[in-house]
C-alpha cells in the first residue's frame, strides 16, 4: 500500500509470518540434519557381512541347504530380526557354474543402496558386498543391507 | 484539527501493530534458536549416540565374546539432565535396547544378535554381556 506520499507502507503482520516460516524450516532441517548425521546403517551392513563370512568359514559351511539355521545356532545371529524389513542378506555359494542361492530379509533395500549411490538420499538403507572363499575352496559372495528407518 | 487528531491514531496503531510483531518475531526467534540448541547439545542426541554405539558394539558379539559396559560417564549425563531413573535397559525378547539420560521418552534401537536373559548381567556400574 502507498501513502500520500508515494512511499511503500509494508504491514508487520504478513512480514512476521514469512520469517516465522524460515525459522520454522531452519528449525525442521537442524532435527532432520541431527538425524540423519547419526545413521550407522553402513557399520551396521559391514558387521553383519563380516559376521556371516566368518561364520561360513569357522562352521565349515559349504552348501546353503539348511545354512540359515546353522548360521543362526552357530553363530547367535538372531533370524528372525534378520527377516524383519530393516535388514537383506544374499548369499551366494558355489564354483560360479552351479551356485546356491539364499535370501533372508527384504530385497527392496539393494535397490535403495542404488538409488543412494546417485542421489545421496540420507535415509535409504546402506550394503556391503563381499567376495571371498569358504573353507571348502567355493566362491562365496555376501551382500547385507540394513535399514533402520523402517519401523518395523 | 479533527483529521490531525484521527491521523495521529492511525500512526499509533500501525505503531502498535509493528511493536506487537517485532515482540511476537523476537520471542519466536529465540525459541527457534533454544530449539536448535537443545537438539544439538540435548539429552536426545546424547541417547541417539549411545544407544547406536552400544547396538553396534552387541551386533558385533561373536559366539563366546564378553563385553562390559561402563555406566560411569552415561550416569554422569543423566545427572545433569536430572534424571535418576533407569538408564539403559536391554530387552532380548524384542532385541531392542534404550536409552534413557533425560526426562523424555528415550531412544529404542535394535540388534541382531541373540541374546537371553542370562546372558546380561546388570551389575548397576557396569553391564556385563556375554555371547
Amino acid at each position: 500500500m502507498r501513502d500520500k506520499g508515494g512511499t511503500m507502507e509494508i504491514d508487520a503482520i504478513p512480514v512476521m509470518i514469512i520469517f516465522i516460516v524460515i525459522l520454522a524450516v531452519i528449525a525442521v532441517n537442524t532435527t532432520i540434519f541431527y538425524s540423519a548425521n547419526i545413521n550407522v546403517d553402513k557399520k551396521d551392513s559391514e558387521i553383519l557381512n563380516e559376521r556371516i563370512i566368518s561364520c561360513f568359514n569357522k562352521n565349515e559351511i559349504n552348501t546353503l541347504v539348511g545354512a540359515s539355521e546353522k548360521i543362526a545356532e552357530g553363530c547367535n545371529l538372531d533370524l528372525d530380526k534378520l527377516k524383519t524389513n530393516k535388514y537383506y542378506i544374499n548369499i551366494t555359494l558355489g564354483f560360479g557354474v552351479e551356485e546356491e542361492n539364499l535370501q533372508i530379509g527384504n530385497p527392496d533395500i539393494v535397490l535403495q543402496c542404488k538409488l543412494k549411490e546417485d542421489s545421496k538420499a540420507k535415509n535409504f538403507g546402506s550394503c556391503t558386498h563381499t567376495r571371498a572363499y569358504a573353507s571348502s575352496g567355493q566362491i562365496l559372495i555376501v551382500t547385507t543391507g540394513v535399514n533402520n528407518a523402517y519401523r518395523k | 484539527m479533527m483529521k490531525k487528531r484521527m491521523n495521529k491514531k492511525a500512526e499509533e496503531n500501525v505503531l502498535q501493530r509493528h511493536i506487537s510483531a517485532i515482540i511476537i518475531l523476537i520471542l519466536f526467534t529465540i525459541g527457534t534458536f533454544t530449539f536448535m540448541t537443545l537438539q544439538a547439545n540435548g539429552a536426545v542426541i546424547k541417547e541417539k549416540i549411545a544407544v547406536r554405539q552400544i547396538a553396534l558394539l552387541i551386533n558385533s558379539m561373536q559366539p563366546g565374546t564378553k563385553i562390559v559396559i561402563d555406566m560411569a560417564k552415561l550416569k554422569d549425563e543423566a545427572m545433569s539432565y536430572d534424571y535418576a531413573g533407569k538408564i539403559l535397559e536391554i530387552n532380548p525378547e524384542k532385541n531392542q535396547i534404550k536409552i534413557q539420560l533425560g526426562k523424555g521418552k528415550g531412544q529404542i534401537y535394535p540388534y541382531y544378535t541373540r541374546l537371553g536373559a542370562d546372558n546380561i548381567q546388570d551389575l548397576n556400574k557396569e553391564i556385563h554381556i556375554t555371547s
